[in-house]
């Protein structure tokens, strides 16, 4: 009875389709490259996943999404200021979402740079004119990375709303990192995030990194998380070896993205998160403090990923800010 | 194929009496047979576990079949476990020195909101070391690889509907490099097992850096 139960199991395995794991689309969306159904902009050599709402001639809103290694889809809830006259351009950062991927040895011969390059040249890409605004709304790494931009091109910059950057240089944002992603090592989330390193092991294909990557991706969200998410949230596809990289660099070289912000009088809108208990205002005001002109706002009733889940608080209070200007 | 049938897939080889084994040959007695284990280890993940050994009936070369069951620390009990199922055999003794080759089976379960896989692969180890009736020294090298992958997605159907279920072939591979410290006193063997994991391509390697194995053992 034994053999022909194992007999039957191993005729149901031999007969079954057996898939290639790096085939595109089987378990990882497309990107550009293999889609070309999906919207995109060739610049600096990259093939990025861009979408636009709104009137080209409208001020601008850049919406930069987090990470590293992540995309625009739970940002975009944001396209509604294109119903308040704004024109709203969303992007996958080069080698995240659904971006163009890049081999492993772009990043390590290049800086994070490229990143504030790539946002320059979609800012100039889509100005209209010299007196077009333009405002940046970053979350998390993006917040980081409005800053960077802003650090070097203040004077291309109308205005931002920066939402929970961990922290403008590598030491500050390892520090914020220790606090928001704790380390329970006997917890059902963490071995959930850590035991498929034994099924996908040693690939360097993008497809399985960043199939494997949403695994990851349990842990940051479990049920008590520290930064208060209520879950997961939408997103396409992680940017894995964009990600690990960006960890080597700031590891290898740190980064201060402050250190010509002092001459940035316009105001700024800081947003943190109610339930993210690493953040805080604390933490905020000492992330902030470069800038000369700062105000704070508190999202309601959301965890770290505010712009998805605390999109009904955030959205008036940003509304109102850029109407400021 | 879900879970449970792959858990009778692996019952069936426990009534096999296939079983896997860390051993200190020096310290097996003639007449010990069976060796029971129980394991805490930090091995991808931070595991518990139980193993069970058969000493074969071969006095040329030694070779003891075994079984052994780890799952993942969590509250969710048994939803993620592997499964070992080999062949330990010293091959090669002198003066104290063996070389053991011990290859195996393996199968794993996982299940989280991610998804539910079910995976198969072969692992080979090999050991070299120095065995005395009280303890023992052994470097060790091992070599995994996966097979086949059934995936079943869960959570991630809600944000990309397209993504197949289905059969997968390999996935890749991982190489371990370590050595196990063994104390015998009585019947009882303890084991501590250190090392570290490697990707196959020695680049991509699993987030934990390091395995830590800890077994206590009681041949009977």
């Amino acid at each position: 009875m034994k053999q022909l139960i194992l007999f039957t199991l191993v005729l149901g395995l031999i007969s079954c389709k057996v898939e290639d794991p790096i085939s595109p689309g089987l378990l990882v969306p497309r990107t550009v490259e293999e889609d070309n159904t999906l919207p995109s902009l060739t610049l600096n050599q990259t093939r990025l996943h861009v979408e636009t709402f709104g009137l080209p001639t409208d001020p601008i809103i850049v919406m930069i999404h987090g990470g590293p290694g992540g995309d625009y889809r739970s940002l975009l809830k944001a396209k509604a200021f294109a119903d308040d006259s704004y024109f709203v351009i969303f992007y996958d950062q080069r080698g995240t979402g659904l971006s163009q991927r890049l081999d492993r040895s772009f990043y390590e011969n290049s800086t994070i740079q490229f990143y504030l390059d790539d946002l320059d040249a979609l800012i100039t890409h889509f100005r209209t004119d010299l007196t077009q605004q333009v405002f940046l709304i970053g979350h998390s790494w993006g917040a980081m990375l409005a800053t960077g931009y802003i650090n070097q091109f203040p004077q291309k910059i109308t205005g931002a709303i920066l939402a929970e950057p961990g922290g403008f240089t590598w030491t500050q944002t390892e520090e914020y990192l220790s606090r928001s992603n704790k380390l329970k090592f006997f917890s059902e989330a963490l071995n959930d995030a850590v035991f498929p390193d034994q099924i996908f092991a040693g690939r360097e294909e993008h497809e399985i990194l960043d199939y494997k990557a949403a695994y990851f991706a349990t842990f940051e969200n479990a049920p008590g998380n520290a930064i208060g998410n209520a879950g997961s949230y939408p997103f396409w596809r992680s940017g894995a070896v964009a990600f690990d990289e960006a960890i080597k660099f700031a590891e290898r070289e740190g980064f201060d993205f402050t250190t010509d912000l002092s001459g940035f009088n316009t105001k700024v809108l800081f947003a943190y998160s109610e339930l993210n208990t690493a953040y805080q205002l604390e933490w905020a005001e000492i992330v902030s403090a470069p800038y000369p002109n700062v105000a704070f706002t508190s999202i309601a009733n959301s965890g770290h990923e505010l712009l998805y889940f605390g999109w009904t608080d955030f959205y008036p209070k940003a509304l109102t800010y850029l109407k400021e200007f | 194929m879900n879970k449970y049938i792959f858990l009778v897939l692996v019952l069936l080889q426990i009534g096999q009496h296939l079983f896997a084994q860390t051993l200190n040959w020096a310290s097996i007695e003639a007449e010990d047979k069976h060796f029971l284990s129980l394991v805490i280890q930090g091995d991808y993940s931070m595991n518990y576990g139980v193993a069970y050994g058969y000493k074969l009936p071969t006095p040329k070369t030694p070779m003891v079949l075994g079984i052994e069951l780890n799952s993942p620390f969590g509250n969710d009990f048994l939803d993620d476990w592997r499964s070992n199922v080999n062949l330990h055999m010293r091959l090669w003794e002198r003066n104290g020195f063996a070389w053991s080759l011990n290859p195996g089976f393996v199968t794993k379960n996982y299940t989280s909101e991610v998804a539910n896989l079910n995976n198969v692969g072969f692992v080979l180890k090999t050991q070299l070391g120095y065995y005395k009736a009280r303890g023992s020294f052994a470097a060790d090298v091992s070599y995994e690889r996966t097979l086949f992958s059934k995936i079943a997605h869960t959570g991630l159907k809600a944000y990309y509907p397209a993504i197949r279920d289905g059969w997968y072939s390999s996935t890749g591979a991982n190489i371990k490099v370590g050595a196990t410290l063994n104390y015998s006193f009585r019947a009882y063997d303890l084991f501590l097992s250190l090392g570290k994991p490697f990707g196959q391509d020695f680049k991509n390697n699993p987030t934990l850096p390091f395995y830590a194995d800890l077994r206590i053992q009681k041949r009977f």
